[in-house]
């Protein structure tokens, strides 16, 4: 054996000491970015629960009730949001929003708004009349959109629950 | 060999050792704060697992609700009597006996802790022809086999034949398991009458004469009387113990669990419980009854649902609703059970662990739902609140629904039963 061999120097353990370090603090970070989607995976699961909420009570409201009125034609070829329209700031293309759930004296007997207010929920619901089969010039059903938002950097995130309802009249 | 070797000098090792101990206690806070941030997230992620979990499986199956049955039977809130049905034989009055139930309405509700759901419908996955026309004290019934899946003990069975349309609800008496036999024997519990679940006299009727022994031409087993299943789910939240001991609700050093209750009874005629979520400390029920002026029962704060206009009302003046009273009439306004257009379910679901080290008070509220107010929990958990509606669409029908059953794929009717 050689007599030339040499331990670490001082400097030399203690850069690798610092270089772990950094590591170890780029670890934290991930634990951070875990934590972030930690808590965008639970505002997912509470808006899940808010458009349910919305689209099952808007399944018990009959047909021709004041709350299922095409507001906004505008927005007829795609009530489904499917050009993320929702997610930008400002007012989105909704047909119906919040006060609207008691339009024309109805009552509205879902999630009171008080239970949103901390998560910064947004409700809307978007209803077109596109379907007319045997051209009768009465609309077979409605087409509802129930759409929920939330702020999520410098606009929002929104998820959508498309429903029909059919006009009992037009049923076959 | 040389004699003079380079080691280190004392102030060299104590600068060094000074350094050393810097950089450990570093890393060691680091390690214990990732340990604390792991913890914390897996918490998290458990809660959330465990709500999303408890909520599935109560909207899934609340959505089911009153599927294949007259939608009286769909939410027991105790005993119904005296209910002219559809299905039963001409003008005969059938009883709802409660299923644990001591008080009507008022033993699925409290204003101090968690409500109670009981819900029932027809299993669409299930259905046997009768291969042998019941007889003798209707005891037992013989279906065609295969039998896939056991049939537990306290199953209720419904007996539906098509022609004239009688339905008879029946009760298995013991377990029946699995079989590739031709004819499987179903023992029935004893109970002759016009009680819910305890039909077998109706079995008399020469309706279900109509059978379809194993190997019959599909259009036999078509026309042939069936079996199906009518499954029961009993919701409610209990608070277990170290050891498995029951304790009050909100107990500290107690967890609590949605537990689901079949009305299955194990050998020792004990009910089958089973485990559907862990850590849900909550769950509050609120019925959405669309037609009456007062919609929701259940939702006033301090208020207990009982057997009342404003509550469940078993009994109401207008009389109960039939399959031909059309959706404007008296009947459908009240807030008979038939009549709950949508449930608004809450629950409260905890972290798994107490952290003693979390003394916000805030942690511990758990929020007004239904008619429970603000109340405390147990310390040291972080708490979430969940709150969403399920549609009762079979309440609506305004017919007896009986499909037509198919054993071949290709006709395109419903092919895996009723």
């Amino acid at each position: 054996m050689t007599g030339t061999s040499r331990g670490l120097t001082l400097i030399e353990a203690m850069a690798a000491m610092v270089v772990m370090l950094i590591a170890a603090v780029a670890m934290l970070a991930l634990h951070v970015q875990g934590q972030r989607m930690n808590a965008d995976a639970l505002r997912m699961t509470r808006a899940t629960a808010i458009a349910q909420d919305l689209a099952n009570q808007i399944a018990t409201w009959p047909w021709g009730d004041p709350r299922l009125a095409n507001a906004n034609a505008g927005n007829d070829a795609d009530v489904g949001d499917s050009a993320y329209a929702f997610e930008a700031p400002g007012a989105p293309p909704f047909d119906h929003a919040e006060p609207d759930l008691v339009l024309g004296g109805t009552v509205w007997n879902g999630t009171p708004a008080a239970d949103l207010a901390s998560g910064g929920y947004e409700r809307y619901w978007s209803v077109a009349y596109p379907d007319d089969s045997n051209g009768n010039g009465v609309s077979d059903a409605a087409r509802v959109a129930a759409i929920v938002r939330w702020p999520s950097g410098v606009g929002f995130r929104r998820i959508v629950l498309l429903s029909v309802k059919n006009n009992p009249a037009e049923a076959r | 060999m040389r004699s003079r070797k380079a080691g280190f000098t004392l102030v060299e090792l104590l600068i060094s050792l000074v350094i050393s101990a810097i950089v450990v206690a570093g890393a060691l806070a680091l390690l214990s704060s990732q340990q604390r941030t792991f913890q914390s997230s897996s918490a998290d992620r458990a809660v959330q697992e465990n709500a999303r979990v408890a909520l599935e499986e109560l909207t899934g199956n609340l959505r089911l609700a009153g599927y294949g049955l007259e939608p009286v039977f769909a939410f027991d809130f105790g005993a119904v009597p005296s209910v002219i049905m559809d299905r039963a034989p001409a003008g005969a009055a059938v009883s709802i006996p409660a299923y644990a139930c001591a008080t009507p309405v008022q033993c699925r509700d409290a204003t101090d802790g968690p409500d109670e759901l009981v819900l029932l419908y027809r299993n669409p996955s299930f259905f046997r022809p009768l291969a042998a026309a019941p007889g003798g004290a209707f005891n037992s019934l013989d279906v065609a086999g295969p039998l896939a899946t056991a049939i537990r003990k306290g199953q209720m069975l419904q007996v539906a034949c098509a022609s004239p349309g009688v339905w008879a609800y029946v009760t298995a008496g013991s377990d029946v398991p699995a079989s590739t036999a031709d004819v499987v024997t179903i023992p029935l519990r004893a109970g002759n009458g016009f009680a819910f679940g305890f039909q077998n006299q109706i079995l008399a009727d020469t309706c279900f004469g109509a059978v379809a022994p194993a190997g019959s031409p599909a259009a036999t087993i078509q026309d042939a009387a069936k079996v199906l299943k009518v499954d029961r789910y009993r919701y409610f939240v209990q608070t277990y113990g170290p050891g498995g001991a029951l304790m009050g609700w909100g107990t500290p050093g107690g967890r609590p669990y949605l537990m689901l209750d079949r009305g299955f009874l194990d050998g020792a005629d004990q009910p089958v419980l089973d485990v559907v979520a862990p850590d849900v400390e909550d769950l509050q029920v609120v019925y959405v009854f669309p037609r009456s002026a007062t919609p929701l029962a259940g939702a006033t704060a301090g208020t207990l649902l009982a057997d009342d206009a404003a509550g469940v009302e078993l009994a109401p003046a207008a009389g109960q609703p039939y399959y031909t009273d059309v959706s404007s009439a008296a009947t459908r306004a009240t807030h008979f059970p038939a009549n709950v257009g949508a449930v608004r379910v809450s629950i409260v679901v905890r972290t798994p662990e107490a952290d003693l080290s979390l003394t916000d008070p805030a942690l511990r509220a758990l929020p007004a739902a239904g008619n429970r107010s603000a109340v405390n929990g147990p310390p040291g958990h972080r708490r979430l609140f969940f709150q969403t509606t399920a549609a009762t669409p079979n309440l609506d029908v305004r017919a007896p629904f009986y499909p037509t059953y198919s054993v071949t794929s290709t006709d395109r009717l419903n092919v895996g039963g009723g």
